[in-house]
């Protein structure tokens, strides 16, 4: 058994909508660990609070009581340690790619000279080699992505924290970069924890998935991912695979149809929707 | 190129309109005596000393401006308890036009030399780059932030790294108003407040009732805010990192 990375021990939180004043209740006393150096997916229906335990774990965000240690510490803050992928990719477009995966070796203090070799051997390893000096707005989605995901590594993080990091990204991208990720993550040994509403998404890279309740969000069941290894993608035919898959489904659905039972209005739990960090 | 024919056609006009007679040549002279007043100005000299005067009021007003404004836009931008004391002061000096500040600045100043005119020049540049500045770093999109944060940056980078560079489209803009505002300025100073420059120039003509030259200094006013506008204009595509927009 690997030692926990995360743990949450009743963790609640809140919002406070500033149209009508209603507090929302987004996290209802959630409870889970995350093992050292495992690919774990969180998964649930719209407005479970996936994005909201996400920036929980990527400190954004703190619990309004419950616990939540980072390898035995509190979480205080945000912490190149536990960097996060955006969905919107969240590159800064008044630099280069290069620029961008440079910012967090900046950030550590390396100097000028030896960054731009680092960043370009973080480039290289997602595929980008000749378009480090590109701007983000000359690049498509999916590099966009590339370089996202090059910056987040250049962090040297111990885990990596994603936020439906495909979401807006077609087909044929998604699954390239799904698969790329999983690359990644076999050669680092670090932590990756991923975000998505996308089922079969979460089957097919995960070691373990959380299933989150409608909201209040809460931990509904977890299930291990035991799915030959490698994983390539022939493996989404694997009766095993459609197995899991009809079960989670199940799963979901009964979730689904309590938020919507419950009269959760689908404008508030866009999950798309921006989380606002206090300044 | 369109500009140009608009120009062309309104001088050519004005002078076949002063030509027949319509135009009283007192009130308002036609363009062949506005040019001659201009050849006059030139050869002698003046008019470029009195140019040389007033750029040198409206850049030093502007770049006291720039250096004043900026680091206070940028603070007021990002510490609540500066917002609370610094607004309510400068909303409440904001609309006191600068030509308003003339009798101090000619008390504090006096009237020879440059002080007042750019004294008054710094006011009317100082409010457009401290508003630009203060909104654009306001308005760094929160994911930028979050993204800083979590790639560790520290302060310094928040504001080197991060606030300034996505702030410096809305810098730019800002010193293109205060450009503008500072020009405009500096000839209302010069009108009262100085013995050289292009204000100065026109109240002196006006005073002898010269009005071609009075023209002739109107007109480099307007050539001249034009010319910086067209440079800074490129200025700003230039930094801004937006993807390119079609302008006009």
């Amino acid at each position: 058994m690997m030692k926990p990375i995360f743990t949450a021990e009743a963790v609640h939180k809140s919002f406070n909508d500033p149209k009508n004043g209603v507090s929302l209740r987004a996290l209802g006393g959630l409870s889970l660990e995350i093992r050292q150096g495992e690919f774990v997916s969180i998964i649930g229906p719209s407005g479970s609070g996936k994005t909201t335990l996400l920036y929980l774990l990527a400190g954004f965000l703190r619990p309004d009581s419950g616990k939540l240690l980072y390898r035995g510490e509190e979480v205080r803050g945000p912490s190149p340690e536990r960097t996060v992928i955006f969905q919107e990719y969240g590159l800064f477009p008044w630099k280069t790619a290069a620029g961008n995966v440079e910012f967090p070796l900046k950030a550590r203090c390396m100097p000028a000279a030896a960054r731009r070799a680092e960043a370009l051997k973080y480039i290289s390893m997602v595929h980008l080699d000749g378009f480090a000096d590109k701007y983000p707005h000359q690049l498509s989605g999916g590099m966009k992505q590339r370089v996202g995901i090059a910056r987040a590594l250049a962090c040297d993080p111990k885990v990596v924290l994603m936020d439906e990091p495909f979401a807006a990204l077609d087909n044929i991208t998604r699954e390239l970069l799904q698969e790329e990720i999983l690359r990644l993550w076999s050669g680092l040994g670090k932590t990756f924890v991923l975000v998505t509403h996308h089922l079969e998404e979460a089957i097919f890279m995960s070691r373990r998935i959380i299933l989150m309740s409608s909201r209040p969000g809460r931990v509904k069941e977890v299930v291990d991912i035991d799915l030959p290894e490698p994983r390539t993608a022939d493996i989404k035919t694997h009766p095993r695979f459609v197995e899991l898959k009809s079960r989670l489904t199940r799963s979901l659905r009964e979730e689904v149809e309590k938020s919507i039972a419950a009269g959760i209005e689908p404008e508030l739990v866009k999950d798309k929707g921006v989380i606002r960090v206090s300044r | 190129m369109k500009g140009l024919i608009s120009v062309i056609l309104i001088i050519v006009s004005w002078q076949a309109a002063s030509m027949l007679g319509w135009l009283n040549p007192y009130l308002l002279p036609p363009p062949s005596k506005v040019l001659y007043a201009f050849s006059d100005e030139a050869a002698g000299g003046m008019l470029f000393v009195h140019l040389a005067a007033s750029l040198k009021r409206v850049l030093s007003g502007l770049s006291l401006a720039f250096i004043a404004a900026v680091p206070l836009g940028v603070l007021a931008a990002s510490s609540a308890a500066i917002r609370a004391y610094l607004l309510p002061v400068l909303e409440m000096l904001r609309p006191i036009p600068p030509i308003a500040w003339i009798p101090l600045a000619i008390l504090w100043f006096g009237i020879k030399g440059s002080g007042a005119s750019a004294f008054i020049t710094f006011i009317a540049a100082f409010f457009p780059l401290f508003l630009h500045t203060f909104s654009g770093v306001r308005h760094i999109e929160e994911i930028h932030l979050n993204a800083a944060r979590t790639l560790g940056a520290g302060r310094k980078m928040l504001l080197l790294d991060v606030a300034l560079p996505s702030a410096l489209p809305f810098i730019v803009t800002g010193l293109r108003v205060s450009l503008g505002f500072a020009w405009m300025s500096v000839i209302a100073a010069e009108l009262m407040a100085a013995t050289s420059g292009l204000g100065y120039m026109i109240e002196m003509n006006r005073s002898m009732m010269n009005i071609p030259n009075v023209m002739c200094g109107m007109i480099t006013i307007g050539a001249t805010g034009y010319i910086m506008n067209d440079a800074i204009l490129r200025l700003e595509r230039r930094f801004s990192w937006k993807p390119e927009r079609q302008e006009e």
